[in-house]
């Protein structure tokens, strides 16, 4: 035998020892695996893109390889404080995973919370956040369905991250976000029940999945759809990943929410904006939207194209957005808070019920902590009121409201977390959530009062009177005062002096000024009965008073000091302070013109808007200074005084 | 010499019509076009523009190493197998005129690709360049920290040895160092010398840091930058502290420039107050004209939370350090990235003439399969060779770390001969200017120079001496398995 036949063999014999002696150390690898949870939950054959597929074939057992090097290159870039790769890497490295959850969340969490704090503008920021939302939603989910920490994590980015307060820059967040919602779905209708906020997304979740569905089940769309595909709307452009937007957002959404907002707000009070341009194809694009005759198919192609979009960028299924609506009630999708409980629901679906092991029951527990939250946040200031800015998206004006529709849900999802603590023996928990939602109560019955919602407060002081009684069983003397009394025993407390009820009033009257710069004039009417019955409580033992030394100024008196105020200072955008100046009283406009008027000119001056059409000088004004001549006309140029405030 | 250039022009036609190596350049070419269309970043235009220079680099310096190891074990080989190199060897040239001309060939086709790739990378970087940028942030960073070369410069230390000694005598003074601090011959021991290095590098710490609600003062000098010149500067700092603020953000301002400075550009500092997660990379731009004429930046940092000015019980008190490698630096614009550019692409080229010269070392006693095996496992213990002596220098401190894992104790056994063979490796991972022309950090002169001579030159003319000894010696008539 020659030598090298020799060196042949002995090298196959070599290599055949070398596979039978990791035979057994397969059974203990493969132990390995399932006690630190490495196998994977989905099947590994199943909806597994092609990309992903071709990647994983390629690199075949060097996969291990490769994943080790990504995430040595991925830590080290990291230290060194380098993230411009971060997103790639992620990709990669969740590519070579892509059925293992843990890797998902790994990286979603490290871009949107550790990288996006390390950047300091907010449009950075809100490309790390978004990206680490993406990555979650658009890969991971899809990849791992039955993945509940996805899920959660997903919720926890847009209840957290996007909808809490604690990153410096969360109001960038909520501005993007609620400017591509509010691009999309348009503003929902001010003070909307259940059932018109659930009717509104009926055709979306009807909507057909393809333009030639819509032109099958509704022939009468065809002339539209050909219209809009001449204007360069592409109706079967879908989403793709790597996409910044959807190319409808673009090509339509764009031009459409032109048609809405902001210029027709603007409009309506009144004020041409000067950068409006004519534009032919815009007013053709227009008529398409606005001809009387084609209303309903304009409505049927709209809802088709909001659900696209919907369905293939932001993976929302319109039918369960209506579905967490009827359980949580009628969000606001431009809100963070309704996509967290959107995606918190979601992931509830997936936990296996009666399971009975700690696992599912402590997902199931965070689930609902999670959607507790995002209620109470909703309730706190979840009315949103929204002007978007299409240039710069994270300068829209946005407004936090309380949202009173939501006190009965939060009631009952109080009760039931509650219960759940309970029943997992959590005591101390219980016990705090018990406190919560009684000072959650009385908190809601003083806002309901306010809102003139008589009957609904009352039932809830029924149900603390009824539910939280002292050690002995007997109930709480505060429950059992009348609601006047105990709507009002917190202000008696905090009226002890002038400046108090100076600030309780003011407060009041400003937040009526702004209900009617909103359109709201039952709820600005309902804010200023409430402001006269704190005035006229604190005055009620001061008529006699004639030093003015406790004396409040005349209410009518502070009522425009409060709307100069508003106008002057106050946070709204230019356009609903024209609405309000429109829809003030004119004897209170009159009483304030000349004091707010070099406010009004530079604050319209700011938004590029006539000051003249826009607070147009009130009607009368010449008899009214004739008749009450000022005092001292050297400040007529300064800014309106920060009275009683 | 026209007997080498002969071999070597041979060599490249053989090259470029050997399949293998279109199939490289066609790989090389689908790469770089569209890689763009591919890598994203993190969505800014400077992090698309990053990582389209990393990956296109990276995959260039990879395909074309690969290229050289399988021309240069393939060549010299081929003619083995096939026996044309009896023809060759009869002629009037020498075996090593035969090799170096070999050798010569690949190194002028590396350098011909390489340039071939560097033209279209340039054209995509400046073609990326014309996108849509994010904020003028991100273009002035695309501008003044990618598209760029700059050099750093760490904060001058005051003379910490002089102190140093200084601390000892006072110590010695007090009776306070042990008697085996002493040599017996005068002066320090081991053991004095190791107490002494502890005082210094105590001191240099100590300056290094700033006490809650302290300020401390910096001097950055030897800045050789125009003064007429425009331009953002790179404060880049990374701060550890010894209490975390409660949401691990550092509230504190960095005062930049001396107005009071002669020829002083700036009438007032400028001020940065920051808001930064603490231990992780900052950047504050800052305009050049702070830099004094004479080169000088000063750069105070105050420890401090500005938003509750005076009332120093609302601010969070900690220690802040900066003691880090790399830790605290200022970079400022030295050269045009252009230049950057072309000697990064030299020095990829010093390694890929290296690693042609392992190729002609390995074909010239090994059949081509074994040359190419050995010349993957020297390339990528080259490409390495830094991560594996860190991991070694990690596994040497702590070695108990490892006693459950029987691979790493392996590893520790293994350690000895491990460290000799990365000796003998070239160490082509400390010559590698991707990072820092990513980084918009200049890759110098000097650096490539280094790169040339040791790579180019020693360890090429080592591997190349070797080669021809070998073959000089080499049975050309005997089969090889």
């Amino acid at each position: 035998m020659q030598a090298g036949r020799r060196i042949q063999l002995l090298s196959l014999s070599i290599a055949l020892l070398a596979v039978l002696a990791v035979v057994p150390l397969q059974g203990v690898i493969n132990r390995s695996r399932v006690d630190l949870n490495l196998t994977p939950v989905e099947d590994p054959f199943t909806a597994m893109p092609h990309d992903v597929a071709l990647t994983l074939a390629a690199l075949g057992s060097f996969r291990g390889l490769a994943v080790d090097y990504l995430w040595i290159r991925a830590d080290r870039l990291k230290e060194q404080g380098k993230h411009y790769e971060a997103l790639q890497l992620a990709d990669m490295i969740c590519r070579l995973q892509p059925r293992f959850p843990a890797v998902w969340a790994f990286q979603a969490w490290n871009m949107a919370w550790n990288i996006s704090v390390t950047t300091h503008t907010p449009e950075e920021r809100w490309l790390w956040v978004r990206n680490g939302m993406r990555l979650l939603r658009d890969r991971g989910i899809p990849l791992n369905p039955h993945a509940h920490k996805l899920y959660r994590d997903l919720a926890w980015i847009f209840l957290n991250k996007m909808g809490g307060a604690m990153d410096d820059m969360h109001m960038s967040y909520k501005r993007e976000w609620a400017f591509l919602m509010q691009r999309l779905l348009g503003p929902p209708a001010p003070g909307s029940t259940l059932e018109q906020a659930r009717d509104a997304l009926k055709p979306l979740a009807e909507a057909p999945g393809s333009a030639e569905q819509l032109r099958a089940e509704r022939h009468s769309v065809a002339p539209l759809l050909d219209e809009l595909e001449k204007l360069g709307v592409d109706l079967s452009a879908t989403f793709k990943p790597d996409d910044q937007q959807h190319p409808l957002e673009g090509s339509f959404f764009d031009r459409y929410v032109r048609l809405v907002s902001p210029e027709t707000l603007m409009l309506d009070v009144g004020v041409d904006q000067p950068q409006i341009e004519v534009d032919l194809e815009k007013e053709r694009f227009r008529s398409v939207f606005t001809d009387p005759n084609r209303a309903e198919d304009a409505a049927a192609v709209l809802a088709f194209l909001r659900a696209k979009v919907l369905r293939e960028r932001y993976k929302l299924d319109p039918a369960r957005m209506r579905d967490v609506m009827e359980r949580y009630g009628p969000l606001d999708w431009r809100g963070c808070q309704a996509h967290a409980i959107y995606w918190a629901s979601r992931g509830d679906e997936v936990v296996p019920r009666g399971a009975g092991d700690d696992d599912s029951r402590r997902d199931l527990m965070n689930t609902r902590r999670f959607i507790f939250f995002a209620l109470n946040d909703i309730h706190e200031f979840g009315r949103i009121v929204f002007i978007p800015n299409a240039e710069q998206p994270n300068r829209s004006y946005y407004y936090g409201l309380p949202d009173l529709r939501f006190i009965d849900v939060l009631h009952k999802v109080y009760l039931e977390v509650g219960k759940d603590e309970a029943e997992r023996g959590n005591n101390k928990a219980a016990e705090e959530f018990q406190l919560g939602h009684a000072n959650f109560l009385s908190s809601a019955i003083r806002s309901l009062y306010i809102d003139g919602q008589i009957a609904e407060a009352d039932k809830y002081l029924a149900y603390l009177r009824d539910n939280y009684k002292e050690r002995d069983g007997r109930p709480k003397r505060i429950y059992l005062m009348t609601l006047h009394e105990f709507v009002l025993r917190d202000f008696g407390e905090r009226l002890s002096s002038r400046n108090s009820a100076n600030v309780a009033v003011a407060t009041a009257m400003l937040k009526a000024w702004e209900e009617l710069a909103l359109g709201s004039t039952d709820v600005h009417d309902k804010r200023l009965s409430w402001a006269r019955r704190i005035y006229d409580f604190y005055m009620k033992d001061k008529v006699d008073d004639m030093t003015d030394r406790r004396q409040l100024p005349p209410f009518n008196e502070m009522r425009a000091t409060s709307l100069a105020d508003c106008l002057a200072f106050g946070p709204l955008h230019v356009a609903y302070k024209a609405r309000l100046w429109r829809l003030a009283p004119l004897p209170i406009k009159q009483q304030i013109y000349d004091w707010v008027k070099p406010a009004l000119v530079r604050l319209a001056g700011r938004y590029n808007v006539d000051p003249d059409r826009a607070f147009p000088e009130p009607e009368g004004m010449e008899q009214y200074r004739a008749e009450h001549p000022r005092v001292d006309s050297e400040q007529t140029d300064q800014p309106a005084p920060r009275i009683g405030l | 010499m026209s007997r080498i250039v002969a071999v070597a022009r041979n060599m490249i036609a053989e090259g470029i019509r050997m399949k293998i190596a279109v199939i490289f350049i066609v790989m090389l070419v689908v790469i770089v076009a569209a890689l763009p269309a591919i890598m994203h970043g993190d969505g800014t235009l400077r992090g698309r523009v990053q990582t389209f220079l990393a990956y296109s680099l990276g995959a260039t310096a990879v395909l074309l190493s690969l290229l050289t190891v399988f021309l240069s074990c393939a060549s010299v080989a081929a003619e083995l197998a096939g026996r044309q190199i009896f023809l060759t060897v009869s002629k009037p040239i020498a075996r090593w005129q035969y090799l170096v001309g070999k050798w010569l060939g690949i190194a002028i086709l590396d350098a011909l690709l390489l340039a071939g790739a560097g033209v279209g990378i340039y054209a995509m970087v400046a073609y990326l360049k014309t996108t849509a940028w994010l904020n003028e942030q991100d273009r002035d960073a695309l501008r003044y920290e990618v598209l760029t070369a700059r050099a750093s410069v760490r904060p001058s230390t005051p003379d910490f040895a002089a102190r140093a000694d200084a601390q000892m005598e006072r110590l010695k003074e007090q009776d306070r160092l042990p008697q085996s601090a002493f040599a017996p011959t005068g002066g320090w021991s081991q053991v004095g010398q190791t107490i002494r290095q502890r005082i210094r590098d105590d001191l240099s710490k100590q300056w290094m840091s700033c006490p809650p609600l302290g300020v401390r003062e910096y001097r950055f000098e030897n800045m050789h930058f125009d003064p007429n010149e425009a331009g953002l500067i790179h404060l880049r700092y990374k701060a550890q502290v010894s209490r975390y603020p409660p949401d691990d953000i550092l509230r504190c301002a960095w005062v930049i420039g001396d107005p009071t400075k002669d020829g002083a550009r700036i009438s007032r500092p400028y001020l940065s107050e920051r808001a930064d997660v603490v231990r992780q990379y900052h950047i504050v731009r800052i305009p050049a004209d702070a830099i004094a004429p004479d080169g000088t930046l000063l750069v105070r940092f105050e420890n401090v939370d500005r938003r509750y000015s005076g009332d120093f019980d609302k601010m969070h008190r900690t220690s802040v350090s900066f003691s880090g490698q790399g830790d605290l630096e200022v970079l400022y614009e030295v050269g045009s990235f252009e230049a950057n550019y072309l000697r990064s692409l030299l020095m990829i080229l010093a390694q890929l003439v290296l690693l042609a010269a392992v190729g002609v070392l390995a074909s010239s006693f090994l059949s081509f399969p074994v040359a190419c095996l050995m010349c993957m496992m020297v390339y990528l213990t080259a490409i390495s060779s830094g991560f594996l002596q860190e991991a070694i220098r990690e596994l040497a401190a702590n070695p108990s770390a490892f006693e459950g894992d029987l691979a790493l104790r392996l590893a520790v056994l293994l350690k000895p001969a491990t460290t000799v063979f990365l000796w003998v490796v070239p160490q082509i991972s400390a010559y590698n200017p991707i990072n820092d022309l990513v980084d918009g950090r200049l890759v110098s002169w000097a650096w490539l120079g280094r790169a040339a001579l040791w790579l180019g030159a020693v360890q090429t003319t080592v591997a190349m001496a070797a080669a021809c000894l070998i073959f000089r010696r080499r049975e050309l008539a005997q089969v090889i398995v």
